[in-house]
C-alpha cells in the first residue's frame, strides 16, 4: 500500500457508500494507491486500507475502502463487512471515528437511504457528491448547501479520477470535530415501514434541494435498446468475444516473434560467454528455456487483458450479465454468478472470492464448483503454445484459424460448466431460481489512464511471476533434471537418468492411456503449482533432451516434431478441464471453511480431464491412423 | 568446483523460495512471526532483523485472499444485484 505509513493514533475513516459510486477511486485519489476500479458494483468484497496526512493540519488518517452496501440491512456476504465495521462488530477492529459516505452524484434517488441510515448512527460523517462533474455536465440539478442543511451534516462535491478533486473533501475533514473512540453502536435493522418512511425522506431532501433529473441521452437509449436485445444482445456478445480470441492470436504475432527472438538471442549470448558447465546448463537450459518460454506469452496475455479492461471501463459487463441471466437460469444458477463466473476467466482465486455476492448458499456452492472450468489467463500460454505447434497458421474465410481453435476451446470450458452447474443443480445443489435485478451504469469511454494503469499492472505481476515462482520453479525442475549425473557407457540425454526423468516415467504409467509421454506427464506436476509453469517444465525438459542441432531450436518446432496431432488434442482437452493450482483448491476451503469441497472439486475435474482426454485421444488415433 | 558451489547455492535458495510460496499463507505467518521474534530476542545482526520484519511483512501482505493471486488486479469483479422480490 502507498501513501505514509499510518500510525497507532491515526484517525479512522471509512469509505461508505452504494456499489459503483466511485470510493474506490477516491481511495485511490486519497492515499496514492492503485486499487482496482471499473465502471460496474461490487468491485471491492473486502476491507482495504491506506493511510493519508491531512495537506493543512497534518493529522495523520487511515482510510478503510469498505464493500458497497444498499442500505445497513445486509443481503450478501460483502454488504455484511461494510455493517459488521461500520458498528465495530469486527473482531480486534473497533468502529471508525469518521465516514465519508460517498455517494454518485448522478444517482442520488438510490444513495440518499444509506446517507440517512448511516446518519443515524451518529458517528461525524461528510457526505462526498462524487462525479459532480459528470452531474454538471448531464444537466442534473442540485442545490449542495440546501442539501446540506436538509442532512445536517457537511456536502462537498468531488471528482475522484481528477486531480485535485479530492481538495474540498480535504479541508470539510479536517473541520470536523475529533471525537473519543465510540462504543459499539446499538442498531436495529429497519422495519418494511422504517425502509418506507427513509425513502419518503428521500424523496422529501431530495424535493426540497432542487434536484433535478435530465432525460436520458436518446442515442444512448438506442444503443441499449440494441445491446439488450433479446436476439441481437447475444448476437452482439458473442461476435465481441470471438473477436477478442481473434485478437489475441492475430495482433500477438509480431510482438511474441520479437519476444521469441530476444530470449534465444539472450539464451545464445550466455552459452557463448559462460565456459561449458553446471552453470552454463542452469542459465540457459533451466532460466532461459524455461522462464523464458512463459515470457514468451505475454503478448497475447496483454491484449486479452487490454480487452478486459476496455469492457469494464465502458460499462457493458453488468448488461451481459443481463443478457446470459436466462441461459444460467436455464442449469440452475442465478445471474449473479456471471460476474463471479467472468472473474475466473482472469483467475478462479477472484472469481471465487467474488462469489460472495451470491446470498443464496447452494447457488454459491455451484458457482465456486464450476468456476476453475472457465479458463483462466495462466491456461492461455499452454493453449497457444500447442495451437502455435499443431493448427497451421491460416485463415478460413475472414477468420484465423488458431483463434477459431482458441475460441472453440473457451466455449468447451463454458459448455463443461453449465453442463456441471446443471448436474449439480438437479442433485446436491438443488434450489429455487432468484430472478436477477441488476444496477446498470451508465456507458462511458474507457479512461486512456485507467487503461494505461490496468496494463501496467498486469505486465508487473506477469513479470513478477515469471521472475519468482516459475523462476524458482524452473531452477528446481532443471536440478531434478540435470542430477543425478548419467551412467558411465549412457547413450540418451542425461535427463532420462536424472530425477526428473524417473519421475516422469512413473506418472508415464497413469498418463500413456491418454497419450502423454513421460515429458508432458513431468510437466504436469509442477503445474500444479502455477498453470502456465507447465508451459516452462517443457521447455527445460525439452531443452535438456535435446542433442545436436536441436538445441538450438526452440520449443514450439520441438514438441511438434514429437508429439502426434492425437497427443496435442488429448492435452488440449485436458487442460479444458485440469484441477486448478493449488491456491484455488486453497482459496475454496478457506471460502467454504471445509475440505469436503476443495477435494471434492479436484476429484471430479480430475476425472473429467482423464475422461475427456482419453476419449479425444482414442477417437483422434482411430480417425488420424 | 566454483560453478558447483554457485549453481548448488541459487538451486537451495529456489528450493527453499518454492517451499515457503507454496505454504499455506496462516502458516507462512505463524513461521516469519516465529522468525521475526526469533531475530529480535537473539539480538541478531541489524540485517536480519531487518529481513525477518520484511519477512513478516510480506507473509502478512499475502494473507488476504485475492492478493494470493498474481490476477487479481486485472480480474473484473462482481456487480452488485438486488432480487426483484
Amino acid at each position: 500500500m502507498s501513501g505514509p505509513a499510518p500510525a497507532l493514533d491515526a484517525l479512522r475513516l471509512a469509505l461508505v457508500g452504494v456499489p459503483n459510486c466511485g470510493k474506490t477511486a477516491l481511495f485511490n485519489r486519497l492515499t496514492g494507491s492503485r486499487q482496482k476500479v471499473a465502471n460496474y458494483a461490487g468491485v471491492t468484497v473486502e476491507r482495504k486500507e491506506g493511510s493519508f496526512v491531512g495537506p493543512s493540519r497534518g493529522e495523520r488518517y487511515r482510510l478503510l475502502d469498505l464493500p458497497g452496501a444498499y442500505s445497513l440491512t445486509p443481503t450478501t456476504l460483502d454488504e455484511a463487512i461494510t455493517r459488521d465495521c461500520l458498528l465495530g462488530r469486527l473482531a480486534g477492529e473497533s468502529a471508525p471515528e469518521r465516514v465519508i459516505c460517498v455517494v454518485d452524484a448522478t444517482n442520488l434517488r438510490l444513495n440518499l437511504r444509506l446517507v440517512l441510515e448511516l446518519r443515524d448512527l451518529g458517528v461525524p460523517m461528510i457526505v462526498a457528491l462524487n462525479m459532480s462533474d459528470l452531474a454538471h455536465s448531464r444537466g442534473f440539478g442540485l442545490d449542495r448547501e440546501r442539501l446540506e442543511r436538509e442532512l445536517g451534516v457537511p456536502v462537498v462535491e468531488t471528482v475522484a479520477i481528477r486531480d485535485g478533486g479530492e481538495r474540498a473533501l480535504l479541508e470539510r475533514l479536517e473541520s470536523l470535530p475529533t471525537l473519543a473512540p465510540r462504543p459499539p453502536t446499538e442498531w436495529r435493522e429497519s422495519s418494511f415501514e422504517q425502509i418506507q418512511q427513509t425513502q419518503r425522506e428521500v424523496r422529501r431532501i431530495l424535493h426540497a434541494a432542487g434536484y433535478r433529473e435530465p432525460a436520458r441521452n436518446r442515442s444512448l437509449q438506442r444503443v441499449d435498446g440494441l445491446v439488450m436485445h433479446p436476439i441481437a444482445g447475444p448476437l452482439i456478445l458473442a461476435a465481441l468475444l470471438f473477436f477478442v480470441f481473434q485478437a489475441v492470436f492475430s495482433w500477438a504475432a509480431v510482438p511474441m516473434e520479437l519476444v521469441d527472438a530476444g530470449v534465444n538471442w539472450l539464451g545464445a549470448q550466455l552459452h557463448a560467454a559462460l565456459p561449458s558447465g553446471l552453470l552454463n546448463s542452469l542459465l540457459v537450459d533451466g532460466v532461459i528455456a524455461g522462464a523464458g518460454s512463459v515470457l514468451v506469452f505475454l503478448p497475447q496475455i496483454m491484449i486479452l487483458f487490454f480487452f478486459i479492461l476496455v469492457l469494464e471501463d465502458s460499462g457493458y459487463l453488468p448488461r451481459a450479465a443481463y443478457l446470459l441471466d436466462r441461459m444460467m437460469g436455464s442449469v440452475g444458477l442465478s445471474g449473479r454468478a456471471f460476474i463471479p463466473l467472468l472473474s475466473s476467466f482472469a483467475c478462479a482465486v477472484p472469481g471465487i472470492m467474488a462469489t460472495r455476492t451470491i446470498p443464496n448458499v447452494r447457488d454459491r456452492l455451484a458457482t465456486i464448483m464450476i468456476a476453475p472450468l472457465m479458463t483462466c489467463s495462466a491456461r492461455l500460454p499452454v493453449y497457444a503454445l500447442i495451437i502455435a505447434a499443431f493448427i497451421p497458421r491460416q485463415r478460413v474465410g475472414a477468420f484465423n484459424l488458431q483463434g477459431l481453435v482458441l475460441f472453440t476451446l473457451y466455449v468447451a470450458g463454458i459448455v463443461s460448466a453449465m453442463a456441471v452447474a446443471y448436474a449439480l443443480k438437479r442433485t446436491a445443489l438443488r434450489s429455487t431460481y432468484h430472478p436477477l435485478l441488476l444496477e446498470l451504469p451508465e456507458y462511458r469511454w474507457p479512461d486512456p489512464r485507467n487503461l494505461m494503469l490496468g496494463l501496467w499492472e498486469r505486465l508487473k505481476i506477469f513479470l513478477q511471476r515469471v521472475g519468482t515462482i516459475i523462476l524458482a520453479l524452473m531452477i528446481v525442475l532443471w536440478f531434478l533434471s540435470s542430477f543425478p549425473a548419467p551412467p558411465d557407457g549412457a547413450t540418451g540425454p542425461a535427463i532420462q537418468y536424472s530425477f526428473a526423468g524417473s519421475i516422469g516415467r512413473a506418472l508415464e504409467h497413469v498418463f500413456a492411456p491418454i497419450g502423454f509421454n513421460w515429458q508432458i506427464s513431468l510437466a504436469l506436476v509442477p503445474g500444479l503449482a502455477a498453470r502456465e509453469v507447465a508451459v516452462g517444465a517443457l521447455g527445460t525438459v525439452y531443452s535438456l533432451s535435446a542433442t545436436g542441432d536441436d538445441v538450438a531450436a526452440t520449443l514450439v518446432p520441438m514438441i511438434a516434431g514429437t508429439w502426434s496431432l492425437a497427443t496435442a488434442l488429448s492435452l488440449l482437452a485436458w487442460y479444458v478441464f485440469a484441477p486448478q493450482c493449488l491456491s484455488t483448491l486453497v482459496v475454496v476451503k478457506r471460502e467454504t471453511n471445509s475440505w469436503r469441497y476443495p477435494l471434492l472439486m479436484a476429484g471430479y475435474l480430475f476425472a473429467l480431464a482423464y475422461v475427456a482426454a482419453f476419449i479425444t485421444y482414442r477417437v483422434a488415433s482411430a480417425v488420424l491412423s | 568446483m566454483w560453478q558447483a558451489v554457485v549453481v548448488g547455492l541459487i538451486v537451495l535458495a529456489a528450493a527453499i523460495y518454492v517451499a515457503w510460496a507454496l505454504l499455506p499463507a496462516a502458516l507462512r505467518l505463524r513461521l516469519a512471526r516465529h522468525l521475526a521474534a526469533t531475530a529480535r530476542r537473539a539480538g541478531g545482526p541489524t540485517w536480519l532483523v531487518r529481513f525477518a520484519d520484511a519477512t513478516e511483512g510480506s507473509a502478512l501482505r499475502r494473507l488476504g485472499g485475492c492478493s494470493d493471486c498474481s490476477a487479481v488486479q486485472a480480474a473484473p469483479t462482481p456487480p452488485k444485484s438486488r432480487d426483484k422480490t
